[in-house]
C-alpha cells in the first residue's frame, strides 16, 4: 500500500507556492540584510521574513499562519482516522527570547512559547479532536511528521492525514545561528565552492493532505538516518549522507528523478552533500533554493516539497538560487531545467546531530 | 493489534529514595562529554549505557519542556548568545547528547513534543515502527527560572521502555506493551485528563499496569509479566 499527496500548498516569503516557484524561476532573492535581534544596530544578516520581525504578543507570524491553514481542504482533522501531524522547531520560542530579554510573568502570554500551548490554540482556531501528533527535531521536524503520516497510512491505522510545518525567523533562533557564526552579514550560495559559508533564515509553513486514495503524487519511501558523530558539524567521511539514501536507491533504479537537497550555505555540509550524490547518482540534477528563501527550519522538508512538487507540474525546475561556479560537483544545478525526462523526486533534509531525512515521491 | 514485548522499563528520578544522585550520573559519562551535556542528557545516557540503541533500532523520545536548564543559561547569554548553549537546547538535545556520547548513530529518531497524550503518542508512534528494537525514551528537566514563568518541569526524570521485536512470544519480558484499537475512541477531550508522563513514569516503576485511552481509537495496555 502506498500514500498519496492529495493536497498541499506552502508560503514563503516570496508567496504561496505557485508564487514562489514563479519568483525562483526568475532567480529572485527574498533575503535580505537585516538586524540579527531586535537592536537595530546589531550586525544585519540575511532573513525572508513575511512582514517586520518583533517580538509581539501574539506572536507577528499567528495571523498569517492561521490564514494560510484555512486554506487547508476541511475535514474531520484530529477524529481517529484522520489525525493532525504537527511539526516545527521553533513554535512559539521567541515568547521565551522576550522572558530572557525582561519580559514579567504572564501565564496567558507563555501559552505562546510552547509546542503544546500552539497545538490547544489552532485545535480550537479549526475545530480539530484531539487526535494531534507533535514533531520537533530541529531542521528534519517536518520531514518526520510526513514520514510518519506516510507510515500510518500504509499500516492502515488512518484514512487520512493532515500534515502541517510552521516556523517563522526570530531573535531566539536568529541570535542562535549568528553565535554559531553560519548566520553572518554573507548571503548564502547552496554548493559554492567559495571561502566563507553563510546561511539565510526565512519564514515558512505549509500543510499537506496524505490519503490511501491514488492521486497524482505518491510516496514511493522514506528514509532517516542520525550520524550522532557531533552536535553540530556532520561526519567529515560524509556517511551520514550514504546512509540516508541507501534504502531507496534500489526505488529509483531506471527512473528518470532529480534531487530537491538540504544546501543552506554552509561548506563542510554542503560538500559532503553534494559529492555524495554525485558519487551515487551521476548526472542527476542537485538544486536547493535556500539561497533565495532561506532555510525555513522546522518547516524546510515540507515547504520544499511543496515548491518541488509545483515546479515539476509546471515543467520547469528552477536552479540553485543564489549559486554560480565554481560549485562542489558536477551534478549542481545554477541553472533553471526541464522537468520532463523526471518521474521522481528524491528530497534531502539534515539538521543538528547529523539528523537525515529522505522522501522519494512519483508522479503517477 | 499492534504488540511488542518490553524487554526493560527504567525509571529514574534522581536524588530521590532508592535512586542514584545527580552527581553519580555525572560521574558515569565520559568527563569530555559530560561538562558539554544537560542534566537531562546525562541522565539518558545513564539509562541507555549498559543496552543502547543498535544503529537500525528507533528511538522515539518524548518530552514536554525539554532542557530547560539549557534554555535557561542561552537566555541568561543574551544578547552575546552562547553557542554552546544554543546548541544544548536545541531539541531533542538530551537524546542526541546521550547517543553521540555512547558514539552510536541510529536510523530512527523521532522526537514528539507537547502535552496531552504524550506517553500514549509515544507509545503508539513506537508500536507503529518497523525496526528491530523501539526504545521509548521520555523525560524532563528542572527549572528554575522557567520554573517561575510555568514553562519548565519541576522535577528532572526519565523513563526507558525498550520495546523487543515482533510479538516476541516465548522470548523473556518484562511486559507486554499493546495497542488494541475498538469502536471505543477517545474521540473528544474527556473531562478527567488523562496522566500526566511524569504520573505515568512512577507508574512504570512502580510495575503498576496501564490503560490509556487513545486519540487514534482504542486503548493501549502496558502489561507486565508476574
Amino acid at each position: 500500500m502506498h500514500s498519496y499527496l492529495e493536497a498541499f500548498d506552502c508560503r514563503t516569503a516570496l508567496g504561496d507556492a505557485d508564487a514562489t516557484v514563479a519568483a525562483l524561476l526568475e532567480g529572485r532573492v527574498a533575503l535580505r540584510l537585516l538586524p540579527v535581534n531586535t537592536d537595530s544596530e546589531s550586525e544585519r544578516v540575511p532573513l525572508a521574513a513575511r512582514g517586520d520581525i518583533a517580538v509581539t504578543t501574539p506572536p507577528r507570524w499567528w495571523d498569517d499562519l492561521t490564514e494560510f491553514l484555512a486554506t487547508a481542504p476541511d475535514d474531520d482533522w484530529g477524529s481517529p482516522r484522520k489525525p493532525v501531524l504537527l511539526s516545527s522547531s521553533n513554535f512559539g520560542i521567541d515568547r521565551l527570547y522576550a522572558i530572557g530579554t525582561g519580559a514579567t510573568p504572564d501565564a496567558e502570554a507563555n501559552t505562546w512559547a510552547t509546542a503544546h500551548g500552539i497545538a490547544r490554540r489552532l485545535r480550537r482556531q479549526f475545530g480539530w479532536g484531539p487526535n494531534l501528533h507533535i514533531f520537533s527535531h530541529a531542521c528534519v521536524s517536518a520531514h518526520l511528521a510526513t514520514a510518519a503520516a506516510d507510515t500510518w497510512l500504509r499500516e492502515g491505522v488512518a484514512d487520512k492525514a493532515l500534515v502541517v510545518s510552521f516556523d517563522y525567523v526570530g531573535p531566539f533562533v536568529s541570535s542562535g545561528f549568528h553565535s554559531l557564526k553560519i548566520l553572518n552579514s554573507g548571503m548564502p550560495a547552496p554548493y559554492a565552492d567559495r571561502p566563507t559559508g553563510s546561511v539565510g533564515l526565512g519564514d515558512g509553513t505549509a500543510w499537506a493532505v496524505l490519503s490511501n486514495d491514488p492521486s497524482q503524487w505518491r510516496i514511493e519511501g522514506s528514509s532517516h538516518w542520525n550520524e550522532l558523530h557531533h552536535f553540530t558539524a556532520n561526519d567529515p567521511s560524509g556517511s551520514g549522507f550514504e546512509q540516508v539514501i541507501a534504502p531507496l536507491a534500489p526505488l529509483l533504479e531506471g527512473h528518470g528523478f532529480w534531487i530537491k537537497g538540504h544546501g543552506t550555505g554552509t561548506l563542510d555540509a554542503g560538500r559532503l552533500e553534494a559529492e555524495c550524490l554525485h558519487r551515487a547518482f551521476p548526472g542527476v540534477p542537485l538544486v536547493s533554493w535556500k539561497g533565495s528563501i532561506g532555510h525555513t527550519l522546522g518547516s524546510c522538508a515540507l515547504v520544499e516539497l511543496v515548491l518541488a512538487l509545483r515546479a515539476h507540474e509546471s515543467g520547469s525546475i528552477p536552479g540553485t538560487t543564489g549559486s554560480a561556479a565554481p560549485v562542489f560537483a558536477p551534478n549542481v544545478a545554477t541553472g533553471n531545467f526541464d522537468a520532463a525526462p523526471a518521474r521522481s523526486i528524491l528530497l534531502l533534509c539534515n539538521a543538528f546531530g547529523g539528523a537525515h531525512g529522505a522522501l522519494l515521491v512519483s508522479h503517477v | 493489534m499492534f504488540e511488542r514485548p518490553v524487554q526493560s522499563a527504567d525509571a529514574c528520578f534522581p536524588d530521590t529514595a532508592g535512586m542514584p544522585a545527580t552527581d553519580e550520573i555525572k560521574a558515569a559519562v565520559p568527563r569530555r562529554h559530560a561538562r558539554r551535556m544537560s542534566d537531562l542528557g546525562r541522565l539518558v545516557y545513564w539509562l541507555f549505557r549498559n543496552d543502547p540503541p543498535e544503529p537500525e533500532d528507533a528511538i522515539v523520545y518524548a518530552t514536554t519542556f525539554t532542557e530547560a536548564r539549557a534554555l535557561e543559561a542561552y537566555l541568561e547569554s543574551l544578547p552575546h548568545a552562547s553557542p554552546l548553549a544554543f546548541q544544548t537546547s536545541i531539541h531533542p538535545g538530551a537524546v542526541q547528547q546521550a547517543m553521540i556520547a555512547l558514539g552510536r548513530p541510529v536510523r530512527t529518531l523521532l522526537p514528539l513534543a507537547g502535552e496531552e497524550d504524550l506517553f500514549t503518542r509515544m507509545c503508539l508512534t513506537g508500536l507503529t515502527q518497523q525496526s528491530g528494537r523501539v526504545f521509548l525514551l521520555t523525560g524532563e528537566e528542572r527549572g528554575d527560572r522557567l520554573l517561575h514563568h510555568g514553562l519548565a518541569s519541576a522535577t528532572t526524570w526519565a523513563l526507558c521502555l525498550r520495546l523487543g521485536p515482533g510479538s516476541g512470544e516465548g522470548n523473556k519480558r518484562a511486559g507486554t506493551l499493546r495497542w488494541e484499537r475498538t469502536s471505543t475512541a477517545r474521540e473528544n477531550d474527556t473531562a478527567t485528563p488523562p496522566p500526566s508522563a511524569t504520573e505515568i513514569a512512577r507508574a512504570v516503576h512502580r510495575r503498576t499496569p496501564l490503560n490509556l485511552p487513545t486519540p487514534m481509537g482504542g486503548t493501549v495496555y502496558l502489561t507486565w509479566t508476574p
